[in-house]
């Protein structure tokens, strides 16, 4: 009762590899009163962080601070019993949440208790998962038939594949670590592409990891200009779909004028490297979707990406072109929907 | 439903510090009020005893009059008996002293005392036995006395005397 008539602020922390974003928001009431973001060049607390955020919580006894994890051991198993759960991977390291009573969210206790040391100073109250973030995204869609959803974030990639509102299958992958792994084990990743040439059901088997070139693919910058074909590709795909992609493709290419200076050109270089990384990371959680799935007749048709970070054209090229996926992406303010996640969190909390 | 893998801190209204403050105020003032409790119940159970002891002196003071009442009575009482003692006492020497003052040749036959008066009733064996032995030591203590004599038939006097006490002398 008392806490309504009191200020509550809201504080989120999206840490990525190399920054940390905080959001900040005061509710009154059912009413926003303030909203402030800022971006630190750090993953650990810096004084201004620590005087940003003090600030904020110094305003009201109720204030909320949620983070979103960011550690690579971490991920979502389609069932909520732990005694199924070690099917999947082992959870004895791990904190598991039952989401919606249907699939299994865990996360390594000793990264959730680092993060509390961490954040010591000014203290955590939630630690949410990007399954969940993504889950809340893509909630018009899930329910429908079988889909891919990515959470693309600058280091991490979650991936889920839901039918009807059931979670089938879930990775999460450090972008960078899992393609120096692949890099590593490329010749087990043979054997384990040929086994699924031979199992494989559903998937077109001209498409496994060796047919793409990539460094054929990076050079061949010129294929940027090839928008107007993968615009006419979209319009195969309902309009509210294309016109989600097209926000994506606008500033991609207002960015082409700026591919002519050479500065521009390292960092594009970066960005379709970092592309083709996740895209090689979603086809090999596809293969292994296919190779361990009982479904009869499992084909996923379409993905559906969040894009907290503005990825290129280049990852929707590869996954239309090398997958033959209908491909949905929509841009998520991954801060904002953290806050709106804490809020309702809250809501339970209190 | 829960989101989130840790538990929300729970959060506090007022801050360490400002509890302590409140609480040691909420002690004072919680000492403050039942010393305040224990001063007005004081108050209210000396007014009541206050009370009661004047109801007790009111049914004393009536106890007392009444008192004053039986002793003014038990003194009058002791009084009279006193003054019944006197009369008794006076009464019993007047008659010692009467029958002293009768000489042994007269004999008494009856004598009648009244409250100013004597009467004596006897035997004379002559006048002048009765007016030297009797009359004189009758005459000096009665203001007035008379004498009336019947002779006898052996000689001898049966006389009445009647002696009187003046009021103004009592």
């Amino acid at each position: 009762m008392i806490e309504s008539l009191y200020l509550k602020v809201y504080v989120g922390i999206v840490v990525s590899h190399n920054k940390s974003d905080v959001i900040i928001e005061m509710v009154k009431g059912s009413q926003s009163v303030k909203n402030s973001s800022k971006s630190f060049l750090t993953t650990e607390v810096n004084d201004e962080m620590l005087e940003y955020i003090n600030l904020a919580i110094s305003e009201s006894p109720f204030f909320y601070i949620a983070l979103l994890n960011s550690s690579k051991h971490q991920g979502a198993i389609p069932t909520c019993s732990t005694k199924k759960a070690d099917a999947y991977t082992d959870i004895s390291t791990s904190k598991t949440l039952c989401y919606k009573k249907r699939w299994m969210l865990y996360a390594s206790k000793p990264d959730l208790d680092s993060y509390q040391k961490r954040y010591k100073s000014f203290g955590l109250d939630f630690i949410f998962s990007p399954y969940i973030l993504l889950d809340r995204f893509f909630t018009d869609k899930i329910d429908g038939a079988m889909a891919l959803y990515v959470l693309v974030q600058e280091d991490l990639l979650s991936l889920a594949i839901f039918q009807n509102n059931e979670l089938l299958f879930a990775s999460h992958f450090d972008v960078e670590e899992s393609v120096e792994e692949a890099l590593i084990s490329e010749d087990e990743k043979e054997t384990i592409s040929l086994d699924f040439n031979i199992e494989g059901e559903g998937i077109d088997e001209g498409i496994h990891l060796d047919d793409i070139d990539a460094i054929d693919e990076l050079d061949d910058l010129d294929s940027l200009d090839n928008f107007d074909d993968i615009e006419d590709l979209d319009s195969i795909d309902d309009i509210e779909e294309f016109a989600e992609v097209e926000e994506v493709a606008k500033p991609t290419e207002a960015n082409l004028d700026e591919l002519e200076s050479e500065e521009t050109e390292v960092s594009m270089l970066e960005s379709f490297n970092e592309d083709y990384q996740r895209f090689t990371l979603i086809q090999r959680s596809l293969q292994q979707f296919y190779a361990d799935t009982t479904i009869d007749n499992a084909f996923i048709e379409h993905v559906y990406i969040a894009d907290a970070i503005g990825v290129s054209e280049d990852l929707k090229r590869y996954l239309e072109e090398e997958l033959f996926l209908s491909v949905v992406i929509r841009e998520m303010n991954r801060s904002k929907e953290l806050l709106e996640l804490a809020k309702e969190e809250a809501h339970y909390a209190s | 439903m829960r989101h989130s893998f840790i538990k929300s801190r729970p959060k506090k209204l007022i801050s360490s510090e400002l509890r302590l403050v409140l609480s040691f105020f909420s002690v004072t003032l919680f000492m403050l009020l039942s010393t305040y409790g224990f001063l007005a119940y004081k108050t209210y159970a000396f007014g009541s005893s206050v009370k009661r002891y004047q109801m007790q002196t009111e049914t004393l003071k009536v106890a007392l009059d009444e008192m004053d009442v039986k002793i003014s009575f038990i003194e009058k009482e002791a009084s009279t008996s006193e003054k019944v003692f006197t009369a008794n006492t006076v009464l019993k020497e007047s008659i010692k002293n009467l029958f002293d003052l009768v000489p042994e040749r007269i004999t008494l036959s009856q004598a009648q005392l009244e409250k100013n008066a004597l009467v004596l009733y006897g035997v004379t064996p002559n006048k002048e036995i009765y007016e030297f032995m009797l009359q004189a030591p009758l005459r000096s203590i009665f203001h007035r006395t008379y004498s009336s004599f019947y002779p006898l038939e052996n000689g001898w006097y049966r006389f009445v005397s009647t002696n009187y006490l003046d009021d103004e002398d009592l």
